[in-house]
């Protein structure tokens, strides 16, 4: 029982605790990412890939849940303490999140498939987006766990090549004369790149926008253009 | 460096507080000694009705909103010899129902959103309950077989016996001077009767009893509230022991049970924590609250010790009676939820909830018994 106490004593701070987690479901959704990608594109299908995604999936989920339950319990003893940090955070786990829910869309597709995809042609459409994307997740972990400015204002530029390219892809495939199913699955590929794109700006981006301006980043880099 | 230099302020800051906390408590049972026996006899006839014990106790302490303040002047007036142990018994567990106010009013906070407020109210009247439980047993056996007083007394007796009295020497010989020093102002600088006199001493006394309890509550809380943070997430949800334990430290520590319970109506109104959880730290903050009137006994002479041991024991007692058996734990759970259900479907009865059960019926009451004597 001392023992207990101690050691909870001993325990990390709210905010080195919280943005721990949110490190693990950045990693994990990354991981998702990833293995989803190889097992879509190159055809290199892990056997438990389904098992993997969704367990990975729930763990996301739960951690969203436990870092809101952290927050609201840190607010409750130290209302004023953390406060913009515990908001930015609320916002940010539930693109995390939906990071996670969009990696298991992808996976969904490798069943929707009739055929393989064709490698050529993917890496025709796509041109190496989901290479960039797990760059951004490189730089959206970076950005927000150290705070860096510098690499938030690259991941708005990134996100922004990467949409182009996306709402590209869908034009194409709209005018192409390929197959319904193949054309309907990666134009839903081409549209979960995008959103994934934006939900990991939305986090990268928390560390320049002021609270209130969470989610729109697209209007800031309007601004910082004009 | 600059945080180390702060902890260190703080803590001077908070021995200074207590140090004046004891002094409030000596000042005062000097003052109660120079209102002479008059003053006795009359306070003790109307508290000999012990009814009338408990709702002056209900009374006071939901008005200032802090059983600490409350049980630490009874034990002043026990110290002084002004009101009996017996007599003071009634008014502690009207203190313990009286404190739980604060809590519910902090509950009614969350008033505009339905399901929230019911969530909070559950949160907040659990600890009325669970208080209201303990006295409704408690209160009849205590006047039929007088255990408080006669376990408070042997306890007591024991701390005597192990050179309590003596370690409790040195309080006094330390708040002494600053207590004479006061007496001695007053006295040289306010050229007025001897009973107007003493008033003045006890509306001093009673002045930095409340400065220095808000300041040791304050200082205290910016001094553990991170680490609390801390453990807190780590324990709730995991062990009832566990979580009694953290309670009754906390509560010990900031010297307040309305901290301790009113944190924890947030947490249950926001959902993230069921009042079965939150349930055990209040027992906890029960317990923790007590070491506030032992402090205070530490000035006074072996009466006022019995009274805060009786204050310990009654709380103590309270959870071993209920909190073991599941059926009698979940009669105040049940309750608990039931009226929150029914305030938050008519919220105007939370309002006559609280003003008539911390405010109008001790009142009522108090002047009935007084009427019909």
């Amino acid at each position: 029982m001392f023992k207990n106490l101690m050691a909870f004593w001993k325990g990390k701070d709210f905010l080195t605790e919280v943005l721990e987690e949110f490190k693990e479901m950045l990693d994990d959704t990354k991981y998702m990412f990833e293995s989803v990608c190889r097992g879509l594109i190159e055809g290199k299908a892990d056997p438990c890939l389904k098992d993997k995604t969704y367990e990975i999936d729930k763990k996301v989920n739960l951690i969203e849940k436990k870092i809101r339950k952290r927050i609201v319990e840190h607010l409750s003893i130290q209302p004023t303490i953390d406060v913009p940090a515990s908001l930015v955070l609320m916002s940010v786990v539930k693109d995390a999140e939906r990071v996670g829910d969009y990696c298991k869309n992808m996976f969904e597709i490798i069943g929707l498939l009739e055929k393989p995809l064709k490698k050529e042609l993917f890496k025709e459409l796509f041109d190496n987006i989901d290479k960039e994307i797990m760059d951004e997740f490189e730089m959206t972990q970076k950005a927000f766990i150290e705070s860096d400015e510098e690499v938030a204002r690259e991941i708005l530029y990134l996100e922004r090549r990467v949409v182009r390219k996306c709402d590209e892809i869908v034009r194409t495939l709209a005018k192409s004369n390929l197959p319904t199913n193949e054309a309907v699955c990666l134009a839903l590929l081409a549209r979960y790149f995008k959103r994934i794109a934006a939900h990991l700006t939305n986090i990268g981006s928390s560390v320049i926008l002021p609270i209130s301006d969470l989610d729109f980043f697209d209007e800031r880099l309007r601004n910082e253009k004009g | 460096m600059l945080k180390a230099i702060s902890r260190i302020f703080k803590i001077i800051s908070m021995l200074f507080f207590l140090y004046l906390f004891l002094v409030s408590i000596s000042l005062m049972s000097h003052a109660f000694k120079g209102f002479g026996h008059g003053f006795a006899e009359r306070l003790i006839t109307t508290t000999s009705n012990p009814f009338v014990g408990l709702f002056i106790g209900i009374l006071a302490t939901s008005i200032i909103q802090s059983s600490s303040t409350t049980t630490s002047m009874v034990v002043a007036f026990v110290a002084a010899g002004t009101l009996s142990v017996r007599n003071a018994i009634p008014i502690v567990m009207g203190a313990n129902i009286g404190t739980t106010v604060t809590n519910t009013l902090v509950a009614l906070g969350h008033i505009t959103r339905k399901e929230e407020f019911k969530r909070a109210f559950s949160g907040s009247t659990i600890h009325d309950l669970f208080n209201l439980f303990t006295v409704a047993i408690l209160f009849p056996i205590e006047m039929m077989t007088r255990y408080l007083e006669r376990t408070g007394t042997f306890l007591s007796s024991l701390f005597l016996d192990m050179g309590g009295v003596r370690f409790t020497n040195p309080i006094k010989i330390v708040v002494k001077p600053a207590v004479d020093l006061i007496y001695g102002v007053l006295r040289r600088s306010i050229f007025v009767s001897e009973g107007l006199l003493n008033t003045i001493i006890l509306a001093v006394s009673v002045a930095l009893l409340f400065i220095s309890l808000y300041k040791i509550v304050q200082i205290m809380r910016m001094l553990v509230i991170k680490r609390a943070d801390i453990v807190f997430d780590k324990v709730i949800r995991k062990n009832a022991l566990l979580s009694m334990i953290m309670g009754m430290l906390f509560t010990a520590i900031v010297q307040s049970s309305s901290i301790t319970t009113s944190i924890l109506v947030p947490l249950v109104a926001a959902g993230v924590l069921e009042i079965e959880h939150s349930f055990p730290i209040v027992l906890g903050a029960n317990v923790g609250t007590t070491v506030t009137a032992i402090l205070a006994s530490l000035t006074g002479n072996i009466a006022g010790i019995t009274v805060a041991f009786v204050h310990l024991i009654f709380n103590v007692t309270g959870i071993l009676i209920i909190y073991p058996f599941k059926q009698l734990r979940a009669i105040p759970l049940k309750v608990a939820r039931f009226i929150a259900e029914i305030c938050a479907k008519r919220r105007i009865l939370a309002f006559v909830y609280v003003i008539g059960l911390f405010y109008m019926l001790p009142l009522i009451l108090i002047f009935l018994s007084k009427y019909f004597r």
